[in-house]
């Protein structure tokens, strides 16, 4: 998981970017999937906040407002050209797994990111943000513009449909 | 947080450090707001210079030091078609070009811009370039898609233009292929790259169509959404476009030829533009309908990978499936560690289904509007013994494209099922005892 926002806050945006645009690319890459559009979808972001740098800088939580450009840029880049399917992870079934879920099989590791990439787009923001990001469902709301409520119903529904998928009850 | 959630959110996590590295993005960032700002220049520009000479090009690209690595667009969404091509930006709209153009910056009385091409005259000199146009300003003498030779006659070249975003992609080459090829690739980041290098011609419903052999997308690709068709109506009267799919998906083209109106549905807009404008009709003809269903597939001859169509989740009739009522079920592994099927029946948002959930305390409208119940005895069952398999979300062994239904090594579905409460709802095909074809459902 990637603390955004816990490390001071430099000046100046290529040393910003330096320290930040990791996370930011991390970020993007679970919500869309795959390395070209994470990319699009950062650097979109940042060149939006370029021109602005001086007053972002001086934000109490710059990285916050930065990372909401990333999920907006995400959504803008989705409704404008979504597809029908959502693209699939690059995965291989002989993929070897470290790190954070160890601890899981390969097969559901690759089971469990399928189907979290096959959610509608909607639902997978939120679910993002809310496992990935660990944002409380208010503030996921406040970062994709919409009711606590209805953010509440979009993880919930994803939840419902990745259980389903590993084939398993509701808790 | 439940066990599930702490293993998705380490799923998650874990997925996250395939994320692309960092490097350059302050310089990319840069890069694409200068773009970004000297376009809103230039469009200002442009509406005055093309009155004194044109064509003139919207600034495309970098900083101009011709840096052949700032060409190539940060797209790994594609592929390049075969050979050395590469891919050129100008903001979100991406076109392939050889790759052994470079990008020139050209002077048009005062007005600098730039233009890709094999030379700097060749560019400059727009004899063989790419260009890019704000398409707001863009006053073209032909319909978009149109690829005609050039009227000068020392240029022996073919010239064309596509739309793409907000922007007109303008090229010309001395083969007419070649030019076609160009701007078939022109899209919009995120939109499939179109391989424009094999082009076939297609006769029916009395209209003659040229359309990139699969559409551009290969063998492997979805091309349900892409179809050319031909709807009666008077000329003043377009027809509604019946919508295929959400129009974002898609590139559209109408047009009234000979009497009748006909339609195309592409991967691009590009790509609508361009097989649009070949259209002419035959023969006099009132037919209507749309020109082959599987119309990749009709293009190329090949028969489909498999005989019967899981419909990524629904089936659904095919020609040539013996078994037009496949069984539904889902396939786990036994106590005994040998693969069994339990079927299944579907209950949808009505009477019916409410009165199950109600008498199994279920919750209700279901999620997605659907719930698939067990429905009779579960018995074994040997993926082995299929035909063909296909899969479609966790059976995606070796598969790098779009979520779709795609062929597997049958031996998959138990390699998938090593664990004991997992399940894969699945649907078989029989032809007198013999299973032809066993397909995982996408079952959301």
């Amino acid at each position: 998981m990637d603390d955004v926002g816990a490390r001071p806050v430099p000046a100046a945006f290529d040393d910003w970017v330096a320290a930040r645009g990791s996370a930011l690319l991390r970020l993007a890459y679970v919500l869309t999937g795959n390395a070209a559009d994470a990319e699009d979808v950062v650097q979109d972001a940042l060149s939006r906040a370029l021109p602005r740098w001086d007053q972002i800088s001086r934000l109490d939580d710059p990285d916050a407002y930065v990372r909401r450009m990333v999920v907006n840029a995400h959504t803008s880049w989705w409704r404008k050209f979504r597809r029908r399917e959502s693209p699939a992870a690059d995965v291989r079934t002989d993929e070897v797994v470290t790190g954070p879920g160890e601890g899981l099989h390969s097969d559901e590791r690759r089971r469990l990111w399928a189907a979290c990439q096959a959610l509608p787009a909607d639902q997978r923001t939120a679910v993002v943000l809310r496992y990935y990001e660990q944002l409380e469902y208010d503030e996921i709301a406040a970062l994709t513009g919409v009711r606590e409520g209805t953010v509440r119903s979009r993880v919930s529904r994803g939840i419902a449909v990745l259980r389903q998928e590993m084939g398993e009850r509701d808790e | 947080m439940s066990d599930f959630e702490e293993r998705l959110s380490a799923v998650i996590a874990g997925q996250a450090d395939d994320a692309p590295q960092g490097g350059g993005l302050a310089e990319a960032a840069r890069r694409r707001h200068g773009v970004r700002r000297r376009r809103q220049l230039a469009v200002g520009a442009v509406a005055v210079v093309l009155a004194i000479t044109a064509p003139v090009v919207v600034l495309a690209g970098g900083g101009g030091d011709g840096a052949r690595d700032e060409l190539v667009g940060n797209d790994g969404t594609s592929t390049a078609p075969t050979g050395e091509w590469q891919t050129v930006e100008d903001g979100d709209v991406r076109v392939a070009i050889p790759g052994d153009w470079g990008r020139f910056s050209c002077d048009f009385d005062g007005f600098e811009s730039e233009v890709f091409g094999p030379t700097e005259v060749d560019a400059c000199d727009f004899r063989t370039y790419l260009a890019f146009y704000g398409s707001a300003t863009f006053d073209p003498f032909a319909g978009p898609g149109v690829i005609s030779a050039n009227e000068d006659a020392d240029d022996h070249g073919w010239s064309g233009y596509v739309y793409a975003g907000d922007l007109a992609v303008t090229s010309s080459t001395g083969d007419r292929e070649l030019t076609r090829r160009i701007l078939a690739s022109a899209r919009v980041a995120g939109q499939p790259e179109v391989d424009g290098s094999e082009w076939r011609t297609v006769e029916d419903l009395g209209i003659r169509v040229d359309v990139p052999e699969f559409w551009g997308l290969g063998a492997e690709a979805d091309l349900e959404l892409y179809a050319v068709c031909v709807a009666p109506g008077e000329r003043d009267d377009p027809p509604e476009l019946e919508p295929k799919a959400d129009v974002d998906e898609v590139g559209v083209g109408l047009s009234y030829v000979s009497g009748r109106w006909v339609s195309v549905s592409a991967p691009t807009q590009a790509l609508g533009d361009l097989v649009m404008a070949t259209v002419e009709a035959t023969a006099a003809s009132s037919a209507i309908g749309c020109v082959r269903d599987d119309f990749g597939d009709g293009l190329s001859g090949a028969e489909p990978a498999f005989p019967c169509d899981p419909g990524f989740g629904a089936p659904k009739p095919r020609a040539g499936c013996p078994d037009p009522a496949p069984d539904l079920g889902w396939l786990s592994r036994g106590s005994g560690g040998q693969l069994v099927l339990q079927p299944f029946r579907t209950l949808h948002n009505d009477a019916e289904g409410e009165a199950y959930a109600q008498e199994n305390g279920l919750e209700y409208p279901f999620s997605n509007d659907y719930l698939d119940v067990p429905a009779g005895a579960p018995a074994a069952f040997d993926p082995l013994s299929a035909q063909v398999c296909t899969g479609a979300i966790a059976i995606r062994a070796g598969h790098r494209g779009p979520l779709e239904d795609h062929v597997v090594d049958c031996a998959d579905f138990g390699a998938a099922l090593t664990r004991r409460d997992s399940r894969i709802p699945v649907a078989v095909w029989r032809d007198d005892g013999v299973v032809v074809q066993l397909s995982e459902l996408y079952r959301p």
